[in-house]
């Protein structure tokens, strides 16, 4: 029914301004950076893991326990950036708690109105982040639609 | 429910939230039925190359 792309976020104090600065950074920082996620194999892990291998690059990977911890790691700077929610992400971005790098979407979001070209562009492979899928059938009673988010 | 997602305030107030709206086209079982299986193919790939395995 929806999808809900993935924000790349950085800590603020990263020294890069847009994405094309942001992946050289990378490429030569890999082995000093570690980007952050709500676990293994969630909704905000994969993207970004797509996203190095789009880049090239190797990265250290620390997994948190839910998108609030890492968020909280992010903005006190003790990891490099994350791929988080839009919703969350974006709110971060906003306020200048975190810096906002790319909108890993085919088209802009209105949600935020990010500069840099979106990370498609750079990388089409990591597009389309995470989906929310709810199905329903009409024959079917109404307690048995399933919504479910894949995080 | 497809019927109100393309109301245009309920699509704003969605896209406003950072949702992205799929094509009418994309939202039956016949095209979920087609998805899956193409989404287990494209993040198999890095799923692999990051060592992850549900246990």
């Amino acid at each position: 029914m929806s999808e809900s792309p993935r924000i790349l976020i950085a800590r603020k104090d990263l020294p890069v301004n847009n994405l094309k600065e942001f992946v050289a950074y990378i490429k030569a920082n890999e082995s000093k950076m570690q980007f952050g996620s709500a676990g293994v194999g969630s909704g905000t892990h994969l993207p970004c893991v797509l996203f190095n291998l789009a880049i090239g690059a190797n990265v250290t990977h620390v997994p948190y326990r839910g998108e609030g911890p890492v968020m909280q790691d992010l903005i006190g700077g003790r990891i490099d950036y994350m791929c988080a929610t839009i919703q969350s992400g974006a709110a971060q971005a906003k306020e200048g708690t975190v810096k906002g790098i790319a909108v890993m979407s085919e088209k802009r979001v209105p949600i935020i109105p990010i500069s840099p070209p979106p990370a498609s562009r750079a990388c089409p492979a990591s597009k389309r982040a995470s989906g929310t899928l709810s199905s329903c059938r009409r024959a079917r009673p109404i307690r048995s639609c399933a919504s479910s988010t894949r995080r | 429910m497809s019927d109100t997602i393309d109301d245009p305030t309920i699509r704003k107030r969605l896209e406003e939230l950072g949702l992205e709206i799929v094509p009418p086209e994309h939202r039956s079982p016949e095209y979920l039925a087609k998805y899956l299986p193409q989404e287990i193919e494209r993040w198999a790939k890095p799923i692999q190359a990051a060592g992850i395995s549900a246990d």
